[in-house]
C-alpha cells in the first residue's frame, strides 16, 4: 500500500489533533503510485469509473462529517449507484432511466466531470431543471445566519409521486461547507435518495405539500442495533459541529445542494423559483 | 477497472464490482458500483472518538446528511 497522502488539516478545537484528510490529488497520486493510473488525463479520459471510487474514499474518511455515510460508503452495496457522465446530460434521457431504477435504490450519485467550478454547477442546474421533474430554490437562511452566499436547494420530483428527493452537492468550490468540498475534484457531484422517504428512520418533512426524501432514509444496515444507532448519531452530530467550526451552518443542511457565490446570482437568475409553500 | 462497453440496459442497478458503460440516446455514462482497493487506500478503520462529555449538541441545528 503506498503512503496515502492526507494534505487537507483542519482544527477541531484547542487541545486537540487537528483531522486531516486527503484531497482529490493525494488520492489520485495513491492510484498512480500504484499503476492504477498513469495521469489524472488518463483517469479523466479513459478511467472514469473510477472516479467514483475516490468519491466513495473521500466519504470513508470522514469529512463528510456523517458516520452512517462512512460506513455505508465502506460496505457498498448495489442499492448506492454511481453514474459518471461522460458527455453533457440530456435531461429526458436521464429521467428516463431515473424512475426505471428508483425503488431499487437507497441512493444515486450522480458525478459530472468538469473544472469544478460554481459556473459549472449552474450549467448543470440548468441543464437539469429544462425537465419539469427538476426544480431549484434559493433557500432560507437559518436563525441568526445571513451573508451574501446563495444556499440552493435542487430537488428532484418523482412523477406521480407524493414525495421530492432533496439533492445533496459535492464540490470543491468555496463558500461549498467544509463537510461536502472535495479539495481539487474535477467534477461535482449530486447525491439523493429518489425512492420513496422512510419514515422508521428519519422524521417526515413536509415540502410545498410533499413529502421530503433524503439520504437519511437511507438503510444504515445497524438492523436491530439501536445502541451503534445512536452512538453513531452522535458522533455524527460531533463531527459535523466540529468540522464546520465557524461556518455558516445553512450551507451544510440537508435541503441545501450547493452554497454559490454571490456573484452567481446572475447567471442562476430565472433558474430559481421560489420554495413552494405547504 | 474494467468497463464493460456498450450496454444499454435501461435500468441503473449493476451488482458491486460491475462498472459498464450504458449508453442513452446521444449521452454516455459510466454506472456502477466500483470495488473498494483496498489494497491501495488501506483497510477500513472504525470511527473510534470519544465525544467529550462537556460536549453541547447544538439546539434545533442539526440538518446534516440525516437531514433533521
Amino acid at each position: 500500500m503506498a503512503n496515502l497522502s492526507k494534505s487537507i488539516h483542519r482544527d477541531v478545537g484547542a487541545g486537540k489533533k487537528p483531522r486531516a484528510f486527503s484531497s482529490f490529488d493525494d488520492l489520485l497520486n495513491a492510484l498512480i503510485e500504484n499503476g492504477v493510473v498513469a495521469s489524472k488525463e488518463e483517469l479523466i479520459e479513459k478511467q472514469q469509473g473510477l472516479l467514483s471510487a475516490l468519491l466513495f474514499e473521500w466519504y470513508i474518511q470522514g469529512q463528510i462529517a456523517c458516520v452512517f455515510a462512512q460506513m455505508l460508503a465502506g460496505t457498498r452495496k448495489e442499492d448506492w449507484q454511481s453514474i459518471v457522465f461522460k458527455e453533457p446530460v440530456e435531461a429526458e434521457e436521464l429521467e428516463e432511466r431515473l424512475v426505471q431504477s428508483a425503488d431499487s435504490l437507497e441512493a444515486l450519485q450522480l458525478i459530472f466531470v468538469g473544472d469544478g467550478t460554481p459556473e459549472q454547477a449552474v450549467e448543470l442546474i440548468r441543464m437539469l431543471c429544462q425537465h419539469p421533474s427538476w426544480s431549484c430554490h434559493e433557500m432560507p437562511w437559518m436563525k441568526n445566519e445571513q451573508a451574501d452566499s446563495i444556499p440552493v436547494g435542487l430537488r428532484w420530483h418523482r412523477p406521480d409521486s407524493n414525495y421530492v428527493s432533496w439533492v445533496l452537492g459535492i464540490a470543491p468550490f468555496e463558500p461549498m461547507p467544509f463537510t461536502r468540498r472535495f479539495v481539487g475534484a474535477p467534477f461535482i457531484a449530486l447525491v439523493f435518495r429518489p425512492s420513496p422517504p422512510n419514515h422508521d428512520r428519519a422524521p417526515k418533512r413536509v415540502e410545498g405539500g410533499l413529502e421530503a426524501s433524503h439520504l437519511a432514509h437511507m438503510n444504515d444496515g445497524l438492523g436491530s442495533d439501536d445502541e451503534k444507532r445512536a452512538r453513531t448519531k452522535d458522533k455524527t452530530i460531533y463531527h459535523k459541529q466540529t468540522l464546520l467550526g465557524d461556518e455558516l451552518r445553512s450551507h451544510a443542511r440537508a435541503m441545501v445542494t450547493f452554497a454559490f457565490p454571490a456573484h452567481c446570482r446572475e447567471s442562476l437568475g430565472s433558474i430559481l423559483t421560489p420554495l413552494p409553500q405547504d | 477497472m474494467n468497463t464493460n462497453k456498450s450496454d444499454n440496459q435501461q435500468s441503473f442497478v449493476t451488482e458491486v464490482g460491475q462498472v459498464k458503460e450504458v449508453k442513452a440516446g446521444g449521452m454516455t455514462m459510466i454506472v456502477g458500483v466500483p470495488e473498494r482497493l483496498t489494497s491501495i487506500f488501506g483497510e477500513i478503520e472504525e470511527d473510534d472518538c470519544d465525544i467529550p462529555e462537556d460536549f453541547q449538541p447544538p439546539a434545533n441545528e442539526y440538518e446534516g446528511w440525516l437531514g433533521e
